[in-house]
């Protein structure tokens, strides 16, 4: 397997260093989002997410969370600390109005358990409202980064959501993997 | 400049020794910059503060590194008579690790379940039983026994928020009563979560290094209007401020009842290892610095530590490079009062623990030696780090060398993956040293044998 990296930070890093406060600054930070997530809104590391079409509500509390600690991640919490507060709401809603790209996922068959997950994620699973918070859209997504945030939920190494931290607690790995499929395929 | 050492020796491997010559060279200048692929046991480089390139100057990537099970053939590399093994396996999140007065393993597993493990090793070096001490402290990392000395009364422990203590006598495997909150107004988020612990040896003041709230101090509130006064106690030169920055990017003091908080040091972006020297008292980190400025900008650090000391961050890095990037303006103020650290690591190498060798089994004149674990990076094109690296002391002062001693947990099956990432060190009693690998769980001990050294040359000389 080739190595993933994100190249593109540099331009974007310095264009935002000695711009920060023009007009345009968010493009820079965004620029900065893609060079990971995918200049498409897909990126070939399938275990980062999509993000181009997300809901913008759900993005904004991811965004949020990872600055205050809420979502753990290395990378993420360094780059969520890059955007001024002031930006957040704007830069996830230019993220969510952008289209959901098609992956090659191929369809497979749904889980009984899926039925758990439509009340909070929607009857088509592309995003809903929890008594939480924002719900991310899930029909679409990568199968590993679904996977993996199921597997970090169900051990504790995702605390960002109590609910999801039961349900998938409740779930064996098999089971979770299903679900995961048959997610990606939609 | 680069001088080259030839010396004939047995690469002893975690699996198989092997005879095989090893080249020990030195590298400073540009040449002591790189990524793991120039990385060899002995290999010995020198970074000066005059050796940084600007911003920009390499290029900045995400790099992230993917944790793969331990291969079947896994190899670990290391110098000459050395020999690396198993301690301990199956500690899920292993982290921070602390010997007891009386020989105890303590080591902290600060992710899924928060615990402090007790491993009571054997005389042959092997873990003879195994406890919980304590589990459920969320993100449970730095440990420090209490009072300084033979007799400890308490553990103390850093986790997310909080210090917390529990009753502790030597001989104890499960702690006797609850966790005590000591201290509970630790800042959390920005993902700088350790929080490492430890005491004056005279048991009067108690350490808590708290890295900073964000990368480089993108959001603070506007500047407090009178900075002087800002910076009297119990801040100090350099403090930042704001709800996000306030105590952060610090080594902080309390007495060991959690109250009198002060600043001990500011500008130190991540302290992730604090260590007090034996002998002299002087505190010790090992400190993470800012990202997204290029894969060679600027450098990681190990430091002595001075009281009210400033060592740059956010406005500065390694001395007077000024950084642009934080909220509110420059601190031309602050120009050249940021301490150029003691010794200067590959940036992105992720230095987390540091331990100082009290002498007993290796080589004799490394005796006062720091061994840091590098947890490798990912800001940068090619990983770098993912090593233990011995930092020659002499009369108790750095060199400001650093010299590969422990390696090869990378790329087994392609650039991305590594199956170890080092976090802390810590010697045994007898001298051996174990290190912690929070990727596959693992506690390895470093063991040393002169008799292995001299087999070796002797090989070596039948082969000439």
């Amino acid at each position: 397997m080739r190595p993933f990296i994100c190249a593109a930070l540099a331009l974007a890093v310095v264009g935002f260093a000695a711009d920060a406060r023009a007009a345009d600054a968010l493009d820079g930070t965004l620029a900065t989002c893609w060079s990971c997530h995918g200049v498409e809104g897909a990126s070939n590391d399938h275990t980062l997410p999509i993000l181009w079409g997300q809901k913008a509500k759900y993005i904004e509390k991811q965004i949020r969370d990872f600055r205050e600690g809420d979502r753990e991640d290395q990378i993420m919490s360094s780059m969520a600390s890059s955007i001024k507060k002031d930006d957040i709401s704007r830069a996830a809603s230019l993220i969510a109005a952008k289209a959901w790209p098609k992956t090659q996922a191929v369809a497979a068959a749904a889980p009984d358990s899926i039925e758990a997950c439509k009340g909070c994620h929607g009857s088509d699973l592309t995003g809903g409202e929890s008594p939480e918070g924002p719900a991310p859209r899930l029909a679409g997504q990568f199968a590993e980064y679904l996977t993996a945030q199921m597997e970090a939920f169900a051990h504790g190494d995702r605390r960002n959501q109590k609910t999801m931290q039961a349900m998938m607690k409740s779930l064996k790995p098999d089971e979770r993997a299903g679900l995961a499929a048959y997610l990606a395929g939609l | 400049m680069k001088t080259r050492i030839l010396l004939s020796a047995s690469a002893l491997a975690l699996v198989a020794g092997t005879a095989a010559s090893i080249a020990m060279d030195y590298r400073g200048g540009n040449s002591a910059f790189g990524d793991w692929h120039g990385d060899t046991p002995g290999l010995m480089r020198k970074i000066e503060a005059g050796d940084v390139a600007k911003p920009g100057a390499t290029p900045s990537a995400a790099n992230r590194s993917k944790v793969v099970p331990r291969p079947a053939d896994a190899q670990i590399k290391t110098m000459p008579g050395f020999t690396v093994s198993d301690f301990a396996t199956g500690l899920e999140g292993a982290r921070v690790i602390r010997i007891a007065p009386n020989g105890d393993v303590f080591v902290s597993q600060s992710m899924p379940s928060g615990s402090v493990t007790v491993l009571r090793p054997s005389k042959d070096g092997k873990v003879e039983s195994k406890e919980t001490f304590v589990t459920g402290l969320t993100r449970a990392y730095g440990i420090a026994f209490y009072p300084p000395g033979p007799n400890p009364k308490y553990v103390y422990i850093g986790m997310e928020g909080k210090v917390v203590r529990l009753p502790y006598k030597n001989g104890d495997m499960k702690a006797t009563g609850p966790a005590e909150d000591i201290v509970t107004d630790l800042k959390i988020g920005g993902g700088h979560w350790t929080r490492d612990v430890s005491f004056t040896p005279d048991g009067k003041l108690m350490y808590v290094a708290v890295g900073s709230g964000s990368n480089i101090a993108e959001e603070m509130s506007p500047r407090p209007a009178d900075l002087k006064a800002w910076e009297k106690a119990p801040h100090s030169l350099g403090s930042t401020w704001g709800a996000k920055e306030e105590w952060r990017a610090n080594v902080l003091t309390y007495t060991p009842d959690g109250k009198n908080k002060q600043v001990y040091a500011a500008g130190i972006r991540n302290c992730s290892g604090l260590t007090v020297q034996p002998g002299t008292g002087t505190v010790f980190c090992a400190t993470n610095e800012r990202d997204l400025l290029g894969d060679n900008t600027p450098p990681d650090y190990v430091t002595s530590v001075k009281k009210g000391g400033y060592y740059g961050w956010p406005w500065y890095y390694i001395g007077a490079n000024e950084d642009t990037r934080p909220d509110g303006g420059a601190r031309p103020d602050l120009k050249g009062k940021a301490i150029v650290p003691d010794v200067l690591l590959q940036p992105h190498s992720a230095p987390l623990g540091l331990s100082f060798n009290p002498g007993g089994m290796f080589p004799a004149e490394w005796k006062g030696d720091a061994f840091v674990a590098m947890h490798g990076s990912w800001n940068r094109s090619l990983h770098t780090g993912y090593k233990i690296v011995r930092l020659p002391f002499k009369n108790n002062k750095a060199t400001g060398e650093y010299q590969d001693f422990v390696l090869g947990f990378t790329a087994p099956s392609g650039e991305e993956n590594v199956w170890g990432r080092p976090v802390d060190t810590q010697f045994m009693h007898d001298g051996s040293l174990l290190f912690s690998d929070d990727a596959n769980g693992v506690i390895y001990r470093v063991t040393y044998s002169k008799d292995k050294v001299a087999a070796a040359e002797d090989t070596g000389a039948k082969k000439n």
